[in-house]
């Protein structure tokens, strides 16, 4: 298997073929960001492309000294914020209305009423969207995807410390939102 | 042993078990002995295992079968990656040469400060018979739509750049096209007069801000000027009001413009 070091070389020269084996490497790890930043499959689908035109875009900016996959993370961090904060724009412009179902999701019902897998899913999805877009990154990278708070900080140019507060504050508020489910999935007050 | 504000500090790390040696052993020592902070973590932990009953939607293998190609599709729709130009510098730049060359950029700034706003200027006379001429809107939205489209993907390759990595020769390229950009932006500002162009104005101001920011910076060890840069692009969400005017632009290609076309647009994949 051709290196990753060397796609990138590669496909910084313009070698369609080695830019296409990195997009075939990464697309699935993208994907799966994009769905943890966004929180539904179409909106993932759009955002996961859209990165790899954006990383195609600014591959003569890309020196090589951090990972591919890293630089990856990193543009479909902002990707996602931007996403995110257009499609807030345009709900707040045009349809003001669905702002009361919260983008479109359920709504929270009464918490004896929210039992089966899939309103616990919602209900998870709507807590996630009510973080910053930066406690949603630092999140989903730390939670979901596994990195470590050094290289989530690496990725997203802030602090470790930032990072760590960030992931705090990010923790406590799904606490404070998924509380109805204290009793019967024993979460603790925040 | 640690406080509670430092137990608060350092419970992110020990829930994902990233604590380890004398830390760990602080941290779980104030907790045996504070109730609340105890509490505390048991809550956040709580909420961190609930977390992992979150399922992801994932397409199906023919979604990902053609995945590459439609990638491939939407570059070779949207053009190959713009190559920055390196212009041969000495391998090592002495430290003076910054100093002189920063004098030199401020002395321009000057200069071209007074050359824009001096009354009869060339570039002032330049946007007035831009904004006389009456037949020429489509020439006007062309402008608009390259002054962004250059600007995007100047302000992508500072977002997207690495911070280590920003070489004295990428910095000169991005300053080039900032300061031409900035030339081209005093034009277009003038000749955007109706009200309905308002907001497009301020675009083009908060664009003038960050590319002004961009042409004057220097790269120093230690000192993160190209974050400064990013910082201002990010809390003035320049790239989605970029993007916002595209999508604008885009929805009524023809009939204002005539002949706009921006190379960013969304392609279908």
């Amino acid at each position: 298997m051709v290196e990753e070091a060397t796609l990138v070389h590669r496909a910084r020269n313009g070698d369609p073929d080695a830019f296409r084996e990195l997009v075939e490497r990464s697309m699935k790890f993208v994907y799966r960001l994009a769905y943890d930043l966004t929180g539904n499959r179409q909106d993932a689908e759009d955002l996961s492309q859209e990165v790899f035109l954006k990383a195609h875009r600014s591959l003569p900016s890309f020196r090589g000294t951090s990972k591919w996959t890293t630089w990856l993370y990193r543009i479909t961090v902002n990707a996602g914020i931007d996403a995110r904060k257009m499609k807030k724009h345009i709900v707040t412009e045009y349809d003001d209305d669905s702002m009361a179902g919260g983008s479109g999701q359920s709504r929270p019902n009464a918490p004896d009423r929210i039992a089966d897998a899939a309103m616990i899913q919602a209900k998870i999805e709507h807590a996630l969207s009510g973080l910053s877009p930066n406690e949603r990154s630092v999140f989903v990278l730390r939670h979901y995807h596994d990195l470590p708070l050094r290289q989530i900080a690496e990725i997203l140019d802030v602090a470790e410390g930032t990072v760590k507060s960030h992931l705090f504050r990010a923790i406590q508020r799904l606490q404070k939102d998924l509380a109805m489910f204290r009793k019967e999935y024993g979460l603790e007050e925040a | 042993m640690i406080s509670c504000e430092q137990f608060r500090d350092l419970a992110p790390s020990a829930l994902y078990h990233e604590l380890t040696g004398s830390d760990l052993d602080q941290f779980e020592e104030h907790r045996r002995t504070c109730s609340g902070c105890s509490a505390l973590y048991d809550g956040m932990a709580s909420t961190v295992t609930f977390m992992n009953r979150r399922r992801v939607d994932e397409p199906g293998d023919a979604y990902w079968s053609g995945y590459a190609d439609r990638v491939m599709d939407g570059i070779r729709k949207t053009g190959p990656a713009r190559k920055v130009i390196f212009l041969p510098l000495p391998q090592r730049i002495p430290r003076w040469a910054y100093g002189i060359a920063a004098l030199l950029l401020i002395a321009a700034g000057i200069y071209l400060g007074r050359s824009w706003f001096a009354p009869g200027n060339s570039v002032g006379n330049q946007a007035a018979s831009l904004q006389t001429n009456r037949e020429a809107p489509d020439s006007v939205a062309a402008m608009v739509a390259s002054y962004l489209d250059r600007s995007k993907n100047i302000l992508l390759g500072v977002v997207n750049g690495e911070p280590d990595a920003y070489s004295p020769e990428l910095l000169a390229s991005q300053q080039r096209a900032s300061r031409e950009l900035l030339d081209r932006g005093v034009v277009i500002k003038a000749a955007l007069n109706r009200p309905d162009q308002q907001q497009l104005r301020q675009l083009i101001q908060s664009l003038e801000v960050i590319l002004l920011q961009l042409a004057n910076i220097d790269i120093r060890p230690g000192v993160p000027m190209v974050e400064l840069v990013k910082d201002g692009i990010s809390k003035n969400s320049i790239l989605l009001r970029i993007n916002m005017q595209e999508m604008k632009n885009n929805n009524h290609p023809v009939r204002k413009t005539g002949t706009y076309h921006s190379s960013s647009r969304r392609v279908p994949l």
